[in-house]
Protein backbone atom coordinates (compact mmCIF):
# COMPACT_ATOMS: atom_id res chain seq x y z
CA UNK A 1 0.00 0.00 0.00
CA UNK A 2 1.32 3.38 -1.06
CA UNK A 3 1.36 6.17 1.50
CA UNK A 4 0.49 9.40 -0.20
CA UNK A 5 2.76 12.38 0.54
CA UNK A 6 1.84 16.03 1.23
CA UNK A 7 3.64 17.02 -1.94
CA UNK A 8 1.49 14.63 -3.97
CA UNK A 9 -1.65 16.01 -2.29
CA UNK A 10 -0.60 19.54 -3.26
CA UNK A 11 -0.09 18.34 -6.82
CA UNK A 12 -3.59 16.81 -6.94
CA UNK A 13 -5.19 19.97 -5.47
CA UNK A 14 -3.50 22.22 -8.01
CA UNK A 15 -4.37 19.85 -10.86
CA UNK A 16 -8.03 19.80 -9.81
CA UNK A 17 -8.04 23.61 -9.72
CA UNK A 18 -6.49 23.70 -13.20
CA UNK A 19 -9.21 21.37 -14.44
CA UNK A 20 -11.95 23.63 -13.09
CA UNK A 21 -12.84 22.11 -9.72
CA UNK A 22 -12.70 25.01 -7.25
CA UNK A 23 -15.68 24.34 -4.93
CA UNK A 24 -13.88 23.56 -1.67
CA UNK A 25 -16.33 20.94 -0.41
CA UNK A 26 -16.34 19.07 -3.69
CA UNK A 27 -12.58 19.35 -4.08
CA UNK A 28 -12.07 17.84 -0.59
CA UNK A 29 -14.33 14.93 -1.47
CA UNK A 30 -12.64 14.23 -4.79
CA UNK A 31 -9.20 14.60 -3.22
CA UNK A 32 -9.97 12.06 -0.50
CA UNK A 33 -11.49 9.75 -3.09
CA UNK A 34 -8.43 9.98 -5.31
CA UNK A 35 -6.09 9.44 -2.33
CA UNK A 36 -8.06 6.33 -1.31
CA UNK A 37 -7.78 4.87 -4.82
CA UNK A 38 -4.06 5.61 -4.97
CA UNK A 39 -3.44 4.18 -1.52
CA UNK A 40 -5.42 1.03 -2.20
CA UNK A 41 -4.70 0.25 -5.83
CA UNK A 42 -1.25 1.66 -6.58
CA UNK A 43 1.65 -0.74 -6.20
CA UNK A 44 5.09 0.32 -5.05
CA UNK A 45 6.49 -0.16 -8.56
CA UNK A 46 3.91 2.20 -10.13
CA UNK A 47 4.80 5.81 -10.88
CA UNK A 48 2.52 8.19 -8.97
CA UNK A 49 1.96 10.68 -11.82
CA UNK A 50 1.33 8.00 -14.40
CA UNK A 51 -1.05 6.19 -12.11
CA UNK A 52 -2.88 9.45 -11.31
CA UNK A 53 -3.31 10.17 -15.03
CA UNK A 54 -4.77 6.72 -15.66
CA UNK A 55 -7.20 6.89 -12.71
CA UNK A 56 -8.48 10.43 -13.24
CA UNK A 57 -10.49 9.77 -16.44
CA UNK A 58 -12.71 7.42 -14.41
CA UNK A 59 -14.14 10.51 -12.69
CA UNK A 60 -15.68 12.11 -15.78
CA UNK A 61 -16.87 11.71 -19.37
CA UNK A 62 -15.31 14.77 -21.03
CA UNK A 63 -13.53 16.78 -18.35
CA UNK A 64 -13.34 17.05 -14.59
CA UNK A 65 -15.16 20.37 -14.39
CA UNK A 66 -18.42 18.64 -15.38
CA UNK A 67 -18.66 17.27 -11.79
CA UNK A 68 -18.57 20.82 -10.44
CA UNK A 69 -21.12 22.01 -13.02
CA UNK A 70 -23.44 19.15 -12.15
CA UNK A 71 -23.06 19.87 -8.42
CA UNK A 72 -23.79 23.56 -8.93
CA UNK A 73 -26.81 22.72 -11.06
CA UNK A 74 -28.18 20.37 -8.46
CA UNK A 75 -27.61 22.88 -5.67
CA UNK A 76 -29.01 25.81 -7.60
CA UNK A 77 -31.96 23.90 -8.97
CA UNK A 78 -32.84 21.91 -5.92
CA UNK A 79 -36.38 23.08 -6.59
CA UNK A 80 -36.17 22.07 -10.24
CA UNK A 81 -39.05 19.61 -10.08
CA UNK A 82 -41.24 22.02 -8.10
CA UNK A 83 -40.51 24.66 -10.73
CA UNK A 84 -41.50 22.27 -13.50
CA UNK A 85 -44.69 21.39 -11.65
CA UNK A 86 -45.62 25.04 -11.08
CA UNK A 87 -44.88 25.75 -14.74
CA UNK A 88 -47.21 22.96 -15.86
CA UNK A 89 -49.98 24.08 -13.53
CA UNK A 90 -49.70 27.74 -14.57
CA UNK A 91 -49.65 26.65 -18.21
CA UNK A 92 -52.91 24.73 -17.85
CA UNK A 93 -54.48 27.55 -15.79
CA UNK A 94 -53.47 30.13 -18.39
CA UNK A 95 -55.13 28.13 -21.16
CA UNK A 96 -58.33 27.60 -19.14
CA UNK A 97 -58.57 31.21 -17.91
CA UNK A 98 -57.86 32.79 -21.29
CA UNK A 99 -60.25 30.51 -23.15
CA UNK A 100 -63.06 30.98 -20.62
CA UNK A 101 -62.28 34.70 -20.46
CA UNK A 102 -62.56 35.10 -24.23
CA UNK A 103 -65.87 33.21 -24.29
CA UNK A 104 -67.20 35.42 -21.46
CA UNK A 105 -65.89 38.52 -23.19
CA UNK A 106 -67.59 37.58 -26.47
CA UNK A 107 -70.86 36.94 -24.66
CA UNK A 108 -70.46 40.11 -22.52
CA UNK A 109 -70.87 38.09 -19.34
CA UNK A 110 -69.43 39.46 -16.10
CA UNK A 111 -66.04 38.20 -14.92
CA UNK A 112 -64.41 38.16 -18.35
CA UNK A 113 -61.91 40.89 -17.45
CA UNK A 114 -60.76 39.19 -14.25
CA UNK A 115 -60.21 35.88 -16.07
CA UNK A 116 -58.30 37.37 -18.97
CA UNK A 117 -56.15 39.58 -16.74
CA UNK A 118 -55.26 36.76 -14.35
CA UNK A 119 -54.62 34.39 -17.28
CA UNK A 120 -52.32 36.92 -18.93
CA UNK A 121 -50.56 37.75 -15.68
CA UNK A 122 -49.97 34.07 -14.90
CA UNK A 123 -48.59 33.54 -18.39
CA UNK A 124 -46.25 36.53 -18.49
CA UNK A 125 -45.19 36.63 -14.86
CA UNK A 126 -44.97 32.95 -13.87
CA UNK A 127 -45.10 30.61 -16.84
CA UNK A 128 -42.62 32.37 -19.12
CA UNK A 129 -40.02 33.29 -16.44
CA UNK A 130 -40.08 29.68 -15.17
CA UNK A 131 -39.67 28.44 -18.72
CA UNK A 132 -36.62 30.72 -19.13
CA UNK A 133 -35.08 29.38 -15.90
CA UNK A 134 -35.69 25.75 -16.84
CA UNK A 135 -34.46 26.20 -20.39
CA UNK A 136 -31.29 27.83 -19.05
CA UNK A 137 -30.54 24.68 -17.15
CA UNK A 138 -31.26 22.31 -20.03
CA UNK A 139 -29.64 24.21 -22.91
CA UNK A 140 -25.92 23.87 -23.20
CA UNK A 141 -25.10 26.43 -25.85
CA UNK A 142 -24.82 30.04 -24.69
CA UNK A 143 -26.10 31.31 -28.04
CA UNK A 144 -29.25 29.21 -27.68
CA UNK A 145 -29.76 30.50 -24.17
CA UNK A 146 -29.49 34.13 -25.27
CA UNK A 147 -31.78 33.71 -28.28
CA UNK A 148 -34.33 31.73 -26.28
CA UNK A 149 -34.43 34.22 -23.39
CA UNK A 150 -34.73 37.08 -25.86
CA UNK A 151 -37.68 35.30 -27.45
CA UNK A 152 -39.35 34.67 -24.12
CA UNK A 153 -38.91 38.28 -22.99
CA UNK A 154 -40.51 39.31 -26.28
CA UNK A 155 -43.29 36.83 -25.60
CA UNK A 156 -43.88 38.47 -22.23
CA UNK A 157 -44.05 41.91 -23.83
CA UNK A 158 -46.35 40.71 -26.60
CA UNK A 159 -48.75 38.91 -24.28
CA UNK A 160 -48.89 42.02 -22.08
CA UNK A 161 -49.68 44.01 -25.27
CA UNK A 162 -52.52 41.69 -26.25
CA UNK A 163 -53.84 41.82 -22.69
CA UNK A 164 -53.77 45.64 -22.71
CA UNK A 165 -55.52 45.67 -26.07
CA UNK A 166 -58.28 43.32 -24.96
CA UNK A 167 -58.80 45.34 -21.77
CA UNK A 168 -58.69 48.70 -23.65
CA UNK A 169 -55.79 49.88 -21.47
CA UNK A 170 -53.56 52.67 -22.79
CA UNK A 171 -50.19 51.76 -24.33
CA UNK A 172 -51.45 48.53 -25.88
CA UNK A 173 -50.65 49.48 -29.45
CA UNK A 174 -47.08 50.51 -28.80
CA UNK A 175 -46.42 47.26 -26.85
CA UNK A 176 -47.98 45.09 -29.53
CA UNK A 177 -46.48 46.79 -32.53
CA UNK A 178 -42.95 46.97 -31.08
CA UNK A 179 -43.23 43.38 -29.88
CA UNK A 180 -44.42 42.08 -33.24
CA UNK A 181 -41.86 44.03 -35.26
CA UNK A 182 -38.95 42.93 -33.05
CA UNK A 183 -40.26 39.36 -33.06
CA UNK A 184 -40.67 39.13 -36.82
CA UNK A 185 -37.62 41.04 -37.93
CA UNK A 186 -35.09 40.37 -35.15
CA UNK A 187 -36.01 37.23 -33.22
CA UNK A 188 -36.98 34.95 -36.13
CA UNK A 189 -33.82 35.74 -38.15
CA UNK A 190 -31.67 35.28 -35.01
CA UNK A 191 -33.36 31.93 -34.32
CA UNK A 192 -32.84 30.85 -37.91
CA UNK A 193 -29.18 31.88 -38.15
CA UNK A 194 -28.12 30.30 -34.86
CA UNK A 195 -29.73 26.95 -35.65
CA UNK A 196 -29.69 26.37 -39.38
CA UNK A 197 -26.04 25.27 -39.42
CA UNK A 198 -26.69 22.35 -37.10
CA UNK A 199 -27.74 19.36 -39.21
CA UNK A 200 -29.83 17.76 -36.43
CA UNK A 201 -31.91 20.92 -36.07
CA UNK A 202 -32.09 21.95 -39.72
CA UNK A 203 -35.57 20.64 -40.57
CA UNK A 204 -37.20 21.85 -37.35
CA UNK A 205 -35.54 25.24 -37.70
CA UNK A 206 -36.90 25.75 -41.20
CA UNK A 207 -40.43 24.70 -40.24
CA UNK A 208 -40.48 26.78 -37.04
CA UNK A 209 -39.00 29.85 -38.70
CA UNK A 210 -41.54 29.75 -41.52
CA UNK A 211 -44.40 29.34 -39.02
CA UNK A 212 -43.15 32.15 -36.77
CA UNK A 213 -42.48 34.44 -39.69
CA UNK A 214 -45.95 33.82 -41.09
CA UNK A 215 -47.63 34.46 -37.72
CA UNK A 216 -45.57 37.60 -37.12
CA UNK A 217 -46.27 38.84 -40.63
CA UNK A 218 -50.02 38.29 -40.32
CA UNK A 219 -50.09 40.09 -36.95
CA UNK A 220 -48.03 42.94 -38.35
CA UNK A 221 -50.35 43.28 -41.35
CA UNK A 222 -53.36 43.39 -39.06
CA UNK A 223 -52.12 46.40 -37.08
CA UNK A 224 -52.40 48.60 -40.14
CA UNK A 225 -55.98 47.59 -40.82
CA UNK A 226 -58.19 50.63 -40.69
CA UNK A 227 -61.89 50.89 -41.30
CA UNK A 228 -63.08 50.07 -44.78
CA UNK A 229 -63.13 52.93 -47.29
CA UNK A 230 -66.94 52.76 -47.60
CA UNK A 231 -67.32 53.06 -43.84
CA UNK A 232 -64.95 56.03 -43.69
CA UNK A 233 -66.79 57.70 -46.57
CA UNK A 234 -70.11 57.33 -44.76
CA UNK A 235 -68.59 58.88 -41.65
CA UNK A 236 -67.16 61.81 -43.59
CA UNK A 237 -70.47 62.33 -45.38
CA UNK A 238 -72.29 62.27 -42.04
CA UNK A 239 -69.93 64.93 -40.65
CA UNK A 240 -70.33 67.11 -43.77
CA UNK A 241 -74.13 66.82 -43.57
CA UNK A 242 -74.23 67.88 -39.91
CA UNK A 243 -71.78 70.71 -40.58
CA UNK A 244 -73.72 72.08 -43.56
CA UNK A 245 -76.94 71.81 -41.50
CA UNK A 246 -75.32 73.85 -38.76
CA UNK A 247 -74.07 76.41 -41.29
CA UNK A 248 -77.53 76.83 -42.78
CA UNK A 249 -79.08 77.21 -39.34
CA UNK A 250 -76.41 79.74 -38.30
CA UNK A 251 -77.08 81.81 -41.42
CA UNK A 252 -80.84 81.74 -40.81
CA UNK A 253 -80.18 82.72 -37.17
CA UNK A 254 -78.09 85.68 -38.32
CA UNK A 255 -81.05 87.00 -40.28
CA UNK A 256 -83.34 86.39 -37.29
CA UNK A 257 -81.00 88.50 -35.13
CA UNK A 258 -81.24 91.38 -37.60
CA UNK A 259 -84.99 91.35 -37.02
CA UNK A 260 -84.41 91.88 -33.28
CA UNK A 261 -81.25 94.01 -33.21
CA UNK A 262 -81.94 95.90 -30.01
CA UNK A 263 -82.47 93.17 -27.49
CA UNK A 264 -79.52 93.12 -25.06
CA UNK A 265 -80.34 89.57 -23.95
CA UNK A 266 -80.15 88.41 -27.50
CA UNK A 267 -76.86 90.20 -28.06
CA UNK A 268 -75.24 88.37 -25.11
CA UNK A 269 -76.65 85.04 -26.15
CA UNK A 270 -75.49 85.63 -29.71
CA UNK A 271 -71.91 86.25 -28.56
CA UNK A 272 -71.93 83.20 -26.29
CA UNK A 273 -73.26 80.90 -29.00
CA UNK A 274 -70.87 82.29 -31.57
CA UNK A 275 -67.82 81.82 -29.36
CA UNK A 276 -68.90 78.32 -28.42
CA UNK A 277 -69.31 77.34 -32.05
CA UNK A 278 -65.90 78.85 -32.85
CA UNK A 279 -64.21 77.00 -30.00
CA UNK A 280 -65.82 73.74 -31.09
CA UNK A 281 -64.55 74.40 -34.61
CA UNK A 282 -60.99 74.85 -33.34
CA UNK A 283 -61.19 71.50 -31.55
CA UNK A 284 -62.59 69.87 -34.68
CA UNK A 285 -59.67 71.24 -36.72
CA UNK A 286 -57.24 69.81 -34.17
CA UNK A 287 -59.01 66.44 -34.43
CA UNK A 288 -58.84 66.63 -38.23
CA UNK A 289 -55.08 67.08 -37.92
CA UNK A 290 -55.01 64.03 -35.60
CA UNK A 291 -53.67 66.34 -32.89
CA UNK A 292 -55.65 64.76 -30.08
CA UNK A 293 -53.32 66.14 -27.40
CA UNK A 294 -54.12 69.70 -28.48
CA UNK A 295 -57.83 68.87 -28.70
CA UNK A 296 -57.66 67.47 -25.18
CA UNK A 297 -56.08 70.71 -23.89
CA UNK A 298 -58.64 72.88 -25.73
CA UNK A 299 -61.46 70.77 -24.38
CA UNK A 300 -60.81 72.07 -20.83
CA UNK A 301 -61.53 75.68 -21.75
CA UNK A 302 -64.33 74.60 -24.06
CA UNK A 303 -66.05 72.93 -21.11
CA UNK A 304 -66.00 76.27 -19.20
CA UNK A 305 -67.74 77.91 -22.14
CA UNK A 306 -70.35 75.14 -22.13
CA UNK A 307 -71.04 75.75 -18.45
CA UNK A 308 -71.37 79.48 -19.05
CA UNK A 309 -73.69 78.79 -21.97
CA UNK A 310 -75.84 76.38 -19.97
CA UNK A 311 -76.20 78.78 -17.01
CA UNK A 312 -77.15 81.61 -19.35
CA UNK A 313 -79.81 79.33 -20.90
CA UNK A 314 -81.20 78.64 -17.43
CA UNK A 315 -81.26 82.36 -16.62
CA UNK A 316 -83.21 83.02 -19.76
CA UNK A 317 -85.70 80.36 -18.73
CA UNK A 318 -85.13 78.43 -21.92
CA UNK A 319 -86.35 74.90 -22.50
CA UNK A 320 -84.36 72.35 -20.46
CA UNK A 321 -83.88 70.14 -23.49
CA UNK A 322 -81.52 72.80 -24.80
CA UNK A 323 -78.98 72.21 -22.03
CA UNK A 324 -75.76 70.76 -23.45
CA UNK A 325 -74.66 67.55 -21.82
CA UNK A 326 -70.96 66.72 -22.25
CA UNK A 327 -70.98 63.57 -20.14
CA UNK A 328 -70.71 61.35 -23.22
CA UNK A 329 -67.60 63.20 -24.37
CA UNK A 330 -66.11 62.96 -20.89
CA UNK A 331 -66.80 59.26 -20.87
CA UNK A 332 -65.08 58.48 -24.17
CA UNK A 333 -62.12 60.76 -23.43
CA UNK A 334 -60.06 61.78 -26.41
CA UNK A 335 -57.37 59.17 -26.47
CA UNK A 336 -58.72 55.69 -26.62
CA UNK A 337 -61.73 55.90 -28.90
CA UNK A 338 -62.44 56.24 -32.54
CA UNK A 339 -61.74 59.77 -33.78
CA UNK A 340 -64.85 59.80 -35.99
CA UNK A 341 -67.09 59.13 -32.99
CA UNK A 342 -65.49 61.98 -31.01
CA UNK A 343 -65.88 64.29 -33.99
CA UNK A 344 -69.57 63.39 -34.27
CA UNK A 345 -70.07 64.19 -30.59
CA UNK A 346 -68.49 67.65 -30.99
CA UNK A 347 -70.52 68.32 -34.14
CA UNK A 348 -73.67 67.44 -32.24
CA UNK A 349 -72.80 70.13 -29.67
CA UNK A 350 -72.46 72.68 -32.48
CA UNK A 351 -75.73 71.53 -33.92
CA UNK A 352 -77.49 71.82 -30.57
CA UNK A 353 -76.25 75.37 -30.02
CA UNK A 354 -77.56 76.41 -33.43
CA UNK A 355 -80.93 74.70 -32.86
CA UNK A 356 -81.27 76.33 -29.41
CA UNK A 357 -80.57 79.72 -30.89
CA UNK A 358 -83.05 79.17 -33.67
CA UNK A 359 -85.82 77.98 -31.34
CA UNK A 360 -85.26 80.92 -29.00
CA UNK A 361 -85.16 83.53 -31.76
CA UNK A 362 -88.36 82.25 -33.35
CA UNK A 363 -90.10 82.25 -29.95
CA UNK A 364 -88.94 85.89 -29.45
CA UNK A 365 -90.33 86.90 -32.82
CA UNK A 366 -93.70 85.32 -32.05
CA UNK A 367 -93.90 87.42 -28.89
CA UNK B 1 -19.68 6.26 5.46
CA UNK B 2 -17.45 8.32 3.14
CA UNK B 3 -17.59 8.53 -0.65
CA UNK B 4 -14.92 5.99 -1.53
CA UNK B 5 -16.35 3.58 1.01
CA UNK B 6 -19.80 3.86 -0.59
CA UNK B 7 -18.42 3.07 -4.05
CA UNK B 8 -16.60 0.03 -2.67
CA UNK B 9 -19.64 -1.14 -0.72
CA UNK B 10 -21.93 -0.99 -3.72
CA UNK B 11 -19.32 -2.75 -5.84
CA UNK B 12 -18.96 -5.50 -3.24
CA UNK B 13 -22.70 -5.97 -2.69
CA UNK B 14 -23.44 -6.24 -6.40
CA UNK B 15 -20.41 -8.31 -7.40
CA UNK B 16 -19.15 -5.26 -9.30
CA UNK B 17 -22.27 -5.25 -11.49
CA UNK B 18 -23.12 -1.75 -10.33
CA UNK B 19 -20.30 0.73 -10.05
CA UNK B 20 -21.05 4.20 -8.81
CA UNK B 21 -19.17 6.85 -10.72
CA UNK B 22 -17.59 9.77 -8.90
CA UNK B 23 -19.25 12.16 -11.33
CA UNK B 24 -22.69 10.98 -10.25
CA UNK B 25 -22.01 10.30 -6.57
CA UNK B 26 -20.56 13.58 -5.30
CA UNK B 27 -23.00 16.03 -6.91
CA UNK B 28 -25.84 13.92 -5.45
CA UNK B 29 -24.25 13.83 -2.00
CA UNK B 30 -23.84 17.62 -1.98
CA UNK B 31 -27.40 18.14 -3.10
CA UNK B 32 -28.80 15.74 -0.47
CA UNK B 33 -26.73 17.47 2.18
CA UNK B 34 -28.17 20.83 1.18
CA UNK B 35 -31.75 19.56 1.27
CA UNK B 36 -31.17 18.21 4.78
CA UNK B 37 -31.30 14.51 3.96
CA UNK B 38 -27.67 13.97 4.96
CA UNK B 39 -25.46 15.10 7.81
CA UNK B 40 -21.68 15.25 7.60
CA UNK B 41 -18.86 14.80 10.01
CA UNK B 42 -15.42 15.93 8.95
CA UNK B 43 -12.24 14.11 9.83
CA UNK B 44 -9.01 15.96 9.15
CA UNK B 45 -6.13 13.75 8.01
CA UNK B 46 -3.14 16.05 7.45
CA UNK B 47 -3.89 17.98 4.31
CA UNK B 48 -6.88 15.81 3.51
CA UNK B 49 -10.41 16.07 4.82
CA UNK B 50 -12.62 13.02 4.91
CA UNK B 51 -16.35 13.53 5.14
CA UNK B 52 -18.51 10.87 6.75
CA UNK B 53 -22.11 11.00 5.63
CA UNK B 54 -25.05 9.86 7.77
CA UNK B 55 -28.77 9.97 7.04
CA UNK B 56 -30.72 12.52 9.07
CA UNK B 57 -34.19 11.68 10.35
CA UNK B 58 -35.68 13.37 7.31
CA UNK B 59 -33.22 11.42 5.14
CA UNK B 60 -34.27 8.12 6.74
CA UNK B 61 -37.92 8.87 6.01
CA UNK B 62 -37.16 9.84 2.43
CA UNK B 63 -35.03 6.73 1.95
CA UNK B 64 -37.78 4.52 3.30
CA UNK B 65 -40.30 6.17 1.00
CA UNK B 66 -38.06 5.94 -2.05
CA UNK B 67 -37.18 2.29 -1.36
CA UNK B 68 -40.82 1.32 -1.03
CA UNK B 69 -41.67 3.25 -4.22
CA UNK B 70 -38.88 1.45 -6.03
CA UNK B 71 -39.97 -1.95 -4.67
CA UNK B 72 -43.46 -1.26 -5.87
CA UNK B 73 -42.10 -0.30 -9.28
CA UNK B 74 -40.09 -3.55 -9.46
CA UNK B 75 -43.19 -5.55 -8.52
CA UNK B 76 -45.17 -3.83 -11.25
CA UNK B 77 -42.46 -4.48 -13.81
CA UNK B 78 -42.22 -8.11 -12.77
CA UNK B 79 -45.93 -8.48 -13.30
CA UNK B 80 -45.94 -6.47 -16.50
CA UNK B 81 -43.09 -8.36 -18.08
CA UNK B 82 -44.41 -11.66 -16.79
CA UNK B 83 -41.14 -12.47 -15.04
CA UNK B 84 -42.87 -14.62 -12.43
CA UNK B 85 -45.50 -16.52 -14.39
CA UNK B 86 -48.40 -17.65 -12.27
CA UNK B 87 -50.38 -20.79 -12.90
CA UNK B 88 -53.30 -18.91 -14.39
CA UNK B 89 -51.55 -16.73 -16.88
CA UNK B 90 -48.86 -19.15 -17.99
Amino acid sequence: MHKITDQQIDFIISDFAKRGVVLEDLRDNLLDHMCCIIENDMTESDDFYQFYETVLPRFFKRNLSEIQIETENLLRFKNFYTMKKIMNITGVLTVILTLLGSIFKTMHWPGAGVMIVSGGALFSLLFLPLLIAIKFRDDNSLKDKIVFSFGLLLGMGLSAGFLFKVMHWPGANILMITGTVVFTFCYVPAYFITRIKRPELKFNTIVNSVLMFACGGILFAMFNLHKSKTYEDIETKNHTEINSGVDRLTKSNESLYTMNPDSLDLKEQYELSKSLIQKTDVILVALDDSNNEKAFELKKEWKNSIEKYNSSLKQMGADKTGIIDVSLLDEVGLKMYDDALIKTLFLRVKQKVAINENTYLIAQLKN
Amino acid sequence: MYGYEMVQKVKELTDAKIQLTEGALYPTLHSLQKTGELDIEKQYMGKRVRKYYTLTEQGLNTAEKKVSEFAEFIETMKFLLDLEPKMNNA
